[in-house]
């Protein structure tokens, strides 16, 4: 008994110990506390009472450099170029009519003006400025400088801002930069960009607006009672954006952009081994500096009203109907399927009974028995209705997509189009009546509801040139920090490995090469002389003609009732390096508006560059995606 | 529930007086530190959660804090339930996942963790004999015990509370005694943890504590909100600058003058003797809890109550050194006087418990 008392007696006061101990850390910690605060309000009082009279330590960003884009050589596209602004501190308490009467000889600006706008002008939240006026000239800048000691409350902000070299060229591309609006600073999508603040709006400055854009940075400094910076206590460097360097090739873009001069339209190359955008055009194109140096409502007016729409990247945004060169799926299809080969004749006599209907071919009196090369060289119709047939609407439809069509091709840029292509199953849900019969031989010539865009025609051309497979279409070589460190290098992407025979994809070709370079080829106007182009015409009615007698000659026809012209090709055809797609809104005939433009492009191209250097085996065996030195 | 003599006559009208003083204090601190910024809201709804938080403290007493031993797991289990119930559903603001809303009301289950995690820890505790540290093995649960809610809190991000609670935990253990292998052990695992900790952290988390340690090499973020508190509370001086005017956090300068760095405000307003009052109340209040715990007949109790003590001394040290620039910037609420509802009830409600044990200190269960 004695012992447990014992016991407890010891446990106790060993317990007091404990308590005294803990009360002894708790006062000594909150002693340290005071201390420190003593250190703080007394000893280092009246520096900090100083310091925070008059507001007087500030937080000024610097903008960083916005990252640089570049062509596929390393030429320069996009850069920066300095802007001054002139913004006035508010936090300062100062006499503005003594400021504005002095700025506003400087500026050209009345006093009034900016009286005004240093009341109702936007802030500037974080730093509680208001800008007076943006990218002033050297003199304005000058007389602002030198006059200092007078202008309080004055500051110069130096903005970077976007310097397009190559204005008109690749803008669909490239995109502009525009002011950040309310939607997209709620989004969440944009973390660090305070309102204000410029971001991508469309093109790669748009889908790449995070690597671009870099890192602020800032100065604390401290100011005196009338606000002029006196110093900066700390500092830290902004970082500039990364650099992009695209696949585009400047001088194949500049021929690109030539070409539709005058002309509504799109024209793609891509490099068919690799998926590579060498160029992609759209025309009627804009000046993406007149974003930069800030846009007038006239100007504005007159892009947006403009009726063949210069905003629209007609390469991914446009959605036309194939026609013709939707026969090129169809002869590979056809093929697949064991409903012809290259050997069987069909009759095409010019005119085909397709249940109470007739069905007439561009030639009138027909091609005769025809075989599939000179049915694809020389764009039969009645052949290919015959194989529409053979096929069905859904089964032409799974080919088609297997191709990469009626769906986006994932290029990085904003609002690219699906394209369409007709099933039975969609047409009962859009219309709410069943697929016709008849309707698939229109389908089979590229017309009906189908509808593809340039980008998707020349990917497929591609899947045809390298033998075999649907690549994704690459706008981005590589990007390097802004020390000129790659950071992400692209590599190329098979989407899909189609599933026909070498040997039909070599029949399918052969009958391209002979539509280019044979007596009766309907792209003859595509030859080049040493080279051998390999191609697809294709003529889109726009509005219905019944009889083809009826069709006048182009100059005739009112320019919104003339067809659209296409053409694909890819060249050269034992090695193919370029894949090229052309529309030509309302050109007419596919073979005497678009063939001409490949011929010329494809000329200047070859002069000029030598081939990939890509390693090609004497029976097509093609590894794709070796890195070529274009 | 049942009403006993005895528990109006052992009343702790001293840590009720306290308690009044130190809401009192933070109103009027809160009322100053709101009235330019987002107005009256904030002011307000901060006293309603103050007299929720008073009427809840008030109805606890009425139980018998032992009934807590019971229910100790079940509140355990219930904590960890909601913690991961705010991960998975919460809303994100501001880029973390903190709250659970119900309409207009959100609450942070992390605060009330604290006050469980506390209760849990006493009930692992209270059958053992003073004398007796913990062992390895003992060692190891409570590592488990403590470091699910760690993690999940961790995770949310709230790097702030997530220490805390293994701060509070630390010291009920120190308390109770370690011997020195498992303590090595905890020494070693800790070390050894940090880096991975040091992964499960948010870029602008580890920002702040290389901040801390280098200030001038964030002068955009941490280092710049560390300057201005520093130049807030220095400029308060002696007496401070009076009641509403303080300059730094009524012009904006100071970012989150409501929660994290409502101590500046009032360090500003009424200087070196205001934050003594301050600090001295906190003080009497840790050095009441410290009676109390020592006071009262069973370990449960006196463990609890050390835990509350704790809790409260981490969250002062943390917080008042974050905001000298001692500390890096952590986000612990100061009790009462940093705006949140669910750390004000919480810190009510731990409050409550000591007052509950002190109430009932010659009372046998």
């Amino acid at each position: 008994m004695e012992r447990l008392i014992y016991a407890a007696k010891e446990e106790i006061s060993n317990l007091d110990l404990r308590f005294l101990l803990a009360a002894l850390i708790i006062v000594l910690v909150i002693g340290s506390l005071l201390v420190r605060l003593w250190f703080l309000q007394i000893y280092h009082g009246t520096y900090y009472a100083d310091l925070s009279l008059n507001n007087r330590v500030k937080l000024r960003y610097i903008s960083p450099l916005r990252g640089k884009i570049y062509d596929r050589q390393g030429t320069l596209l996009v850069s920066n170029r300095p802007s001054f602004d002139v913004c006035v501190d508010l936090d300062e308490r100062i006499d503005w009519t003594k400021v504005s009467g002095k700025l506003s000889p400087i500026l050209g600006m009345t006093e009034d003006e900016l009286l005004a706008r240093i009341d109702t002008g936007e802030r500037d939240q974080l730093q509680n400025t208001v800008r007076l006026k943006s990218d002033i000239s050297w003199l304005e800048l000058s007389q602002i400088e030198t006059n200092r000691y007078d202008l309080p409350g004055v500051i110069i902000q130096v903005e970077p801002k976007r310097d397009y070299i190559y204005p008109g060229l690749a803008s669909h591309i490239v995109g502009f930069l525009g002011e950040i609006n309310k939607n997209e600073l709620m989004s969440g999508d944009y973390k660090n960009v305070q309102s204000g603040e410029y971001i991508g709006k469309s093109g790669v400055e748009k889908t790449l607006g995070d690597y671009l854009r870099g890192s602020k940075g800032g100065r604390q400094v401290e100011v005196d009672a009338s606000g002029r910076e006196v110093r900066t206590i700390a500092r830290q460097n902004p970082i500039a954006g990364d650099d992009i360097y695209l696949t585009l090739d400047l001088s194949l873009q500049e021929k690109l952009q030539e070409e539709l001069e005058g002309q509504v339209g799109a024209i793609v190359a891509i490099r068919p081994s690799t998926g590579e955008i060498l160029a992609m055009a759209s025309s009627p194109t804009f000046d993406q500096n007149t974003f930069v140096r800030g846009m007038t409502p006239e100007s504005w007016k007159e892009i947006t009203s403009n009726p063949y729409k210069p905003l629209q990247n007609k390469a991914i945004q446009g959605q036309y109907p194939p026609g013709s060169v939707f026969k090129v799926i169809m002869a590979l299809a056809g093929l697949q399927e064991n409903v012809i080969t290259e050997q069987t004749p069909l009759k095409c006599t010019g005119q085909h009974r397709f249940g109470n209907r007739v069905y007439h071919c561009w030639k009138k009196w027909g091609h005769g028995a025809i075989k599939l090369e000179d049915a694809l060289a020389q764009s039969c119709d009645i052949y290919f209705y015959q194989v529409g047939q053979m096929l069905g609407v859904d089964k032409i439809a799974e080919y088609a997509r297997m191709f990469g069509l009626s769906q986006p091709t994932a290029i990085l840029l904003d609002h690219e189009m699906p394209g369409l292509i007709p099933t039975s199953a969609w047409k009962l849900k859009r219309f709410n009546v069943p697929w016709q019969k008849g309707e698939t031989l229109s389908l089979a010539i590229g017309q009906s509801f189908t509808l593809v865009t340039p980008l998707q025609v020349a990917r497929f051309m591609a899947a045809v040139a390298n033998n075999g497979y649907v690549m994704k279409p690459r706008l981005v070589r590589k990007i390097t920090d802004n020390e000129g460190r790659t950071i992400r290098l692209m590599e190329p992407e098979i989407v899909t490995t189609l599933p026909f025979s070498k040997t039909h994809l070599s029949a399918v070709r052969k009958a391209l090469k002979e539509a280019v370079n044979g007596e009766r080829g309907t792209g003859k106007k595509a030859q080049v002389k040493g080279l051998t182009v390999a191609g697809k015409t294709g003529t889109v009615q726009v509005v219905a003609i019944k009889d083809a007698m009826n069709r006048r000659k182009l100059e005739d026809m009112p320019y919104e009732h003339r067809d659209h012209a296409w053409f694909t090709c890819f060249a050269p055809y034992e090695d193919p390096d370029i894949a090229l797609a052309i529309i030509i809104e309302h050109g007419g005939h596919g073979g005497s508006t678009a063939a001409p433009v490949a011929q010329r492009i494809f000329k200047s191209y070859f002069e000029h560059h030598e081939t990939s250097g890509e390693v090609l085996t004497r029976d097509w065996k093609r590894e794709p995606g070796k890195k070529n030195n274009g | 529930m049942w009403f006993d003599r005895r528990l109006i006559k052992n009343f702790d009208w001293i840590l009720l007086a306290l308690i009044i003083a130190i809401i009192g204090v933070a109103l009027v601190n809160l009322y100053s530190a709101t009235s330019s910024f987002e107005g009256r809201g904030v002011f307000y709804r901060q006293a309603l959660w103050v007299c929720i938080g008073f009427g809840l403290l008030i109805i606890s007493l009425f139980f018998n804090y032992h009934k807590l031993e019971k229910y100790a797991f079940l509140l355990y289990g219930a904590a960890v339930a909601l913690l991961l119930l705010v991960l998975l559903l919460g809303p994100t603001i501001s880029g973390s996942r903190r709250w659970i809303t119900l309409g207009q009301i959100s609450f942070q289950p992390s605060e009330v963790t604290k006050l469980i995690l506390i209760i849990v820890l006493a009930r692992v505790f209270f059958r053992r004999p003073w004398s007796e540290p913990v062992n390895l093995w003992e060692l190891l649960v409570l590592l488990i015990l403590i470091g699910a809610p760690f993690l999940l809190i961790l995770k949310e991000p709230d790097l702030g509370t997530s220490l805390l609670i293994t701060f509070i935990a630390a010291s009920m253990i120190l308390f109770v005694g370690i011997r020195w292998r498992p303590l090595a052990f905890m020494t070693g695992a800790l070390l050894f943890f940090t880096p991975l900790v040091w992964n499960f952290l948010k870029e602008y988390q580890k920002q702040r504590i290389t901040t801390f340690l280098h200030p001038d090499r964030d002068p955009l973020g941490a280092g710049y909100h560390i300057l201005q508190s520093k130049i807030a509370v220095g400029s308060g001086q002696f007496a401070g600058k009076g009641f509403m005017a303080s300059t730094q956090s009524h012009l904006h300068f100071l970012p989150e003058h409501h929660t994290d760095f409502a101590f500046s405000v009032l360090a500003e307003e009424w200087g070196f003797i205001g934050s003594l009052i301050v600090l001295l109340l906190f003080l009497a209040i840790m050095v009441w809890g410290l009676l109390i715990a020592r006071s009262s007949r069973d370990k449960f109790g006196s463990m609890v109550a050390i835990g509350v003590v704790s809790m409260f001394f981490w969250q002062v040290c943390i917080n008042i050194g974050m905001v000298t620039g001692l500390l890096p910037v952590v986000g612990v609420p100061l009790p009462f006087i940093s705006y949140g509802g669910s750390s004000v009830i919480s810190n009510m409600l731990a409050l409550g418990l000591l007052m509950n044990i002190s109430m009932r200190r010659f009372m046998f269960s």
